[in-house]
């Protein structure tokens, strides 16, 4: 497997404190392990993770922004794994679905990821 | 029929019907007419992008289980891309077992024959053992192939035209669309299903209002088109394209609006956007409400460009009852890490859709194999449908294959007068 937790790096800049009970969760590396988190958790568990981070979006750009592409040091890089599956499970509490998956999708256990959707999602 | 309609109809449609008869053409027998008629008679089929490929060395292993085979794409020292058969000259070991990389010198593990990028055979082990043999003459064996903008296509069939006669009008009116641009998802998976019904469910813009209710409820339509009809609609020999109209209401969800607020608005959202910015395929009616094209390059492949970046959806017959669909996603390089979360954004809604689409099609298949349905029946809105049972009829009676067709219930005067324009 290609998502190797233990490298994970999982400290917040010092900026996103309150953020830092969810990193080890929630920062995660790949699509494929964002994707995987999302269909593990109930609907409250992701609202709340949702109700957290959604204030501090702005923020966490700006401090993003700072760097470079590819020049993220470990504690920005651990804030955009964050902001990262934040993005990308979203949207069953912003479409109002009643679970975090809906009826008449494809079987998501089914979905295969490759390429760059299997691996650390470049900065 | 079209007065009722904002649809542009392009191209040569006379030949279309709106009746096919799928149930005979989901047997095993029909299959191994398609494979000999189609995809070993004459087509140029994409395989990969050549993002893939982008320095000497960059190789990739594509498996094509619809010729049961697997090839070897590598840019070689000289730059040409160049697609090789995966095998080794000696005893035919599978030469480069999976993956992709960059390396110049490929390596059998079956007895260490050593190939260059370019496919010559560089050297053999215990060399004095092969009596009278000709290294110079044992290279890999070459897959024919070209590249058109940003695909990749090979062709397998022992007679076949050239790359640019098979793309027609497509040939000259994409260029550069792939410049600038990064992959950002990738996704395979094995229906249960026929290759013709997965190709057909990308094709029509007829079932967004119903299928896509639960991910993108108004990312098309407006005023005046409650439908959501096509903006535009061309036909051509190997190929069908449509415009989706954006909607200029579209409501951004909370977390779309966050996330696009620094940068571009990307899927499902759809600003008005300057068609003379875009190659001139892209939006080729430059309807000013433009979300997206779908271009159907025959047989297996869907291309979706939008002002952003686009998407492949190959669709891979592994058998008449199984498809292996691969999807492959770009935007334009993100200036910046705030722009990749945008983007993130975007590529899971989209995936998300996908997985709506995803979900019609193995049912389908289900059910029409079950012989109930005589024909299935395709409006006006669903033409690239008609259009891609058109082009594969015609590839297969060419061939002495006699596939089934019903005539079409379309006035023939509405067909001249779109055949006029």
């Amino acid at each position: 497997m290609s998502n190797e937790k233990s490298d994970l790096p999982t400290q917040l800049p010092a900026a996103f404190a309150d953020l830092q009970p969810f990193a080890a969760e929630w920062a995660l590396p790949s699509e494929q392990a964002r994707y995987l988190k999302l269909h593990a958790v109930t609907l409250d568990q992701l609202r709340t993770f949702y109700e957290a981070v959604f204030p501090r979006i702005d923020a966490i750009v700006a401090h993003l922004n700072q760097y470079q592409r590819g020049q993220l040091p470990a504690e920005a890089m651990a804030l955009y794994n964050l902001a990262l599956t934040f993005t990308e499970t979203s949207h069953p509490i912003d479409l109002r679905w009643r679970d975090v998956d809906f009826d008449d999708a494809y079987n998501w256990r089914a979905f295969g990821f490759v390429g760059p959707s299997a691996t650390q999602t470049e900065s | 029929m079209g007065t009722d309609s904002i649809t542009i109809f392009r191209g040569e449609t006379a030949h279309l019907s709106n009746r096919v008869p799928v149930a005979p053409r989901l047997t095993k027998e029909f299959y191994e007419q398609e494979v000999a008629g189609i995809f070993r008679g004459g087509a140029w089929v994409s395989i990969a992008s050549v993002q893939d490929f982008k320095e000497p060395g960059s190789y990739k292993v594509i498996e094509l289980p619809t010729f049961k085979t697997s090839v070897l794409a590598v840019r070689g020292e000289d730059g040409e891309l160049r697609v090789f058969h995966n095998v080794c000259r000696h005893r035919g070991d599978k030469l480069v077992h999976g993956g992709s990389g960059c390396k110049l010198r490929f390596t059998c593990g079956f007895h260490g024959w050593r190939y260059g990028a370019n496919g010559e055979l560089l050297s053999i082990t215990d060399d004095t053992q092969f009596r009278g043999f000709k290294r110079e003459e044992h290279g890999l064996l070459p897959v024919d192939s070209g590249v058109w903008q940003d695909l990749l296509y090979i062709n397998l069939s022992k007679e076949h035209g050239t790359l640019e006669e098979w793309m027609g009008p497509l040939w000259n009116q994409y260029v550069n669309y792939g410049q600038g641009i990064e992959k950002v998802s990738e996704y395979r998976m094995v229906l249960r299903t026929n290759w013709n019904l997965a190709v057909n469910a990308f094709c029509e813009g007829y079932h967004n209002l119903f299928i896509h209710k639960n991910t993108v409820p108004d990312y098309q339509g407006g005023k005046g088109n409650p439908m959501r009809h096509r903006a535009y609609l061309e036909v051509g020999p190997h190929f069908g394209r449509y415009s989706a109209h954006g909607n200029q209401n579209h409501k951004a969800t909370p977390a779309e609006a966050a996330v696009y607020a620094h940068g571009d608005k990307l899927f499902p959202w759809f600003p008005k956007t300057d068609p003379g910015a875009l190659p001139q395929g892209m939006n080729p009616s430059h309807f000013p409400e433009w979300a997206f094209d779908i271009v159907h390059l025959f047989p297996n492949c869907v291309f979706n460009p939008q002002a952003h970046g686009y998407q492949y959806l190959w669709f891979w017959p592994i058998d008449a009852d199984h498809t292996e669909i691969r999807v492959e996603a770009f935007f334009r390089k993100a200036p910046n890490p705030g722009a990749r979360l945008a983007q993130a954004y975007s590529k899971v809604r989209l995936r998300e859709v996908l997985r709506e689409d995803l979900a019609t099609m193995e049912a389908a298949h289900a059910a029409i194999s079950s012989q109930a349905l005589p024909y299935i029946v395709l409006s006006q809105q669903e033409m690239l449908i008609q259009n891609h049972y058109a082009a594969a009829n015609r590839m297969l009676q060419a061939k002495g294959f006699n596939p089934p067709t019903l005539p079409s219930t379309v006035d023939p005067e509405w067909s001249a007068g779109v055949a006029a324009q």
